[in-house]
């Protein structure tokens, strides 16, 4: 039976394209997957991050129908993962991207693209426009009639963007887009993830770019068999390393640290040199007293400012890597 | 249902695509006909000698029906074209497991396997779409090669017989029930095989397994050892389907998802 669910978030009315409850693998005793819970609205790009068998393609397998959990549940495009009638409807919806971008090298890249919209029955008129509509937005026109053989790295990875892009899916499983291509080559590609979103396409991206990962999304999960975290990458800063508040001054003395460290509201103290690195308690509310006791206790400020922490120092910690 | 049989022949007609493009199996292919149909029958009916007695031909006596109303020449004949029968046996063994090896394993390593799967074709429809890819060129071949030989030895022959010498019934049954049916034992061993396999070449090597049975058959037969009949050839062909019902009922379980996936060397 065919089960339609799709999940509003009551906050903010955003519609969940993709929602995983506990969602878990294992293959035999190993555990690949444990545990999964997460949500993805519509139009969002959500970043996938974890290391090297971490269990993402795994997790995306599984979306896409393509291996079955052990146990937990998952909904994409409202349709339950779990139902075998629905597989079939859920592959209609998404695309995907595998790492390495696999083609019939000795047919032409027209040929290769034709064979899968004819997979996804897409009338030949639609997906004759189509395929010249990608192959040009993607600089591959002159190509078209080429063995893809004889296409680089980067050429493949951009028409198997293509393929996956044909019969229009709802949501875009992507694994690494840009790993191995030329630094144009990856801008054609990320410019063109954040179009798709423009066209409220719902992307789930596999990275280790983690520059990229924070450029490009809306949310971010990081997993290693587990989920580790699931938010906003600026919440995830937040939640990691809380807001350091960076206080340089003339002279650095011990009645100043005092009067610091002594605040019920600082939390920490880092003294480096003439520089002081605190977290505050709400440093929305708590900053100007903090400021002002360093004032009164004879410090001469020359400059105060946010600690910035790059995605790669978050990610590091939470992952153990670091 | 309609889009069922839709896949399956997209699936075929992509697979004959690249089929074509491969000249490896495409050149193989060729020469099967060129050998077995033209080079083989032209050596022997162009060797016999015309001066042979009844007493240098007395052992084929058994295995010729009729020889007693034949003359020596024309026994030494049709017992060479009755032998040449397993070549029709060889290749609808091996042309299948080229093919389906480069299909199976080929899209294994080239990593086109799993955007394949990505669609929403059911895996049986892309195994039946292999599988035809597989079976219809290499039954066509041996038809095509059946029908040339039929012509050059009934050609060449028609003089000395005043009759076409074939084709008879054991060489229909062989060529149209046996050779599809060795076809489809080819394909879905090869895919029993080529779900441990990284290597083409490697999973080609499941053709010796059909080839040997062939060529012992082969040699037994130009030994004057057995005699193949319609019978024994009809025996041959249900044990044959047997085999090819379990082969597809275990190929089939093999070629799902979830199993390519996760069990898949």
């Amino acid at each position: 039976m065919l089960t339609f669910i799709y999940i509003v978030n009551a906050d903010l009315f955003v519609v969940m394209v993709i929602r995983t409850s506990s969602l878990a693998r294992r293959f035999g005793n190993f555990v690949a997957v444990d545990d999964i819970t997460i949500s993805v609205g519509k139009g969002e790009v959500f970043g996938f991050l974890g290391p090297n068998g971490a269990g993402k393609t795994t997790t995306v397998r599984m979306l896409a129908c393509l291996i079955r959990p052990t146990s937990g549940s998952a909904t994409v495009c409202g349709l339950d993962i779990g139902d075998r009638e629905s597989a079939s409807l859920i592959r209609k919806k998404v695309g995907i991207l595998t790492e390495s971008p696999g083609f019939y090298d000795n047919l032409t890249a027209t040929k290769n693209l034709r064979f899968f919209t004819d997979l996804y029955h897409i009338n030949r008129e639609t997906a004759e426009e189509a395929i010249r509509r990608y192959l040009r937005m993607f600089n591959l026109y002159d190509r078209k009639d080429h063995p893809v053989g004889g296409f680089s790295r980067g050429m493949r990875q951009k028409l198997a963007l293509i393929r996956c892009l044909l019969h229009e899916p709802e949501v875009l499983f992507m694994d690494e887009p840009t790993s191995g291509l030329d630094p144009g080559s990856a801008r054609v590609v990320r410019e063109a993830i954040l179009d798709l979103k423009k066209n409220g396409r719902t992307i789930f991206l596999c990275t280790h770019n983690l520059d990229e990962a924070e450029r490009l999304s809306d949310k971010v999960a990081i997993i290693n068999h587990h989920l580790l975290y699931s938010g906003t990458p600026a919440a995830l800063k937040d939640t990691i390393y809380g807001q350091e508040l960076v206080v340089r001054l003339e002279k650095l003395n011990p009645e100043i640290y005092n009067a610091v460290s002594s605040m019920s509201v600082v939390q920490a103290v880092e003294r480096s040199g003439d520089r002081m690195i605190l977290r505050i308690h709400n440093p929305e509310l708590h900053s100007p007293d903090v400021i002002d006791a360093i004032v009164r206790a004879g410090g001469r400020i020359r400059s105060v400012g946010e600690l910035g922490h790059s995605m790669e120092d978050v990610y590091l910690k939470l992952t153990g890597d670091d | 249902m309609i889009n069922v049989g839709l896949d399956i022949l997209i699936i075929t007609r992509k697979e004959l695509d690249e089929l074509l493009r491969n000249r490896y199996i495409i050149t193989t292919m060729a020469s099967f006909p060129l050998i077995f149909s033209i080079a083989i029958p032209l050596v022997f009916l162009l060797t016999i000698p015309m001066n042979l007695t009844k007493g240098d031909v007395s052992m084929l006596f058994s295995h010729v029906p009729g020889f007693d109303t034949m003359t020596p020449h024309q026994i030494v004949i049709y017992f060479l074209v009755q032998s040449n029968m397993p070549f029709y046996l060889l290749m609808p063994g091996l042309m299948p497991t080229m093919i389906s090896s480069y299909s199976m394993v080929g899209e294994k390593k080239n990593g086109t396997l799993e955007p394949l799967l990505a669609t929403p074709v059911s895996s049986l429809d892309i195994l039946f779409g292999k599988t035809l890819a597989a079976v219809i060129p290499s039954v066509l071949i041996t038809w095509t090669s059946f029908f040339i030989y039929t012509i050059l030895v009934d050609v060449m022959t028609i003089a000395t017989f005043g009759y076409p010498v074939i084709p008879s019934a054991i060489w229909l049954v062989s060529v149209f029930i046996t050779a599809p049916l060795l076809a489809i034992m080819s394909v879905y061993a090869t895919v029993l095989v080529s779900s441990r396999m990284t290597d083409v070449r490697a999973s080609q090597q499941v053709s010796a397994v059909i080839v040997v049975p062939i060529m012992v058959l082969f040699v037994l037969q130009l030994f004057g050892m057995i005699t193949l009949d319609t019978f024994s050839i009809l025996l041959v062909s249900a044990g044959l389907l047997v085999i090819d019902v379990i082969l597809v009922k275990s190929g089939t379980r093999l070629f799902r998802r979830e199993e390519i996936l996760t069990r898949w060397g």
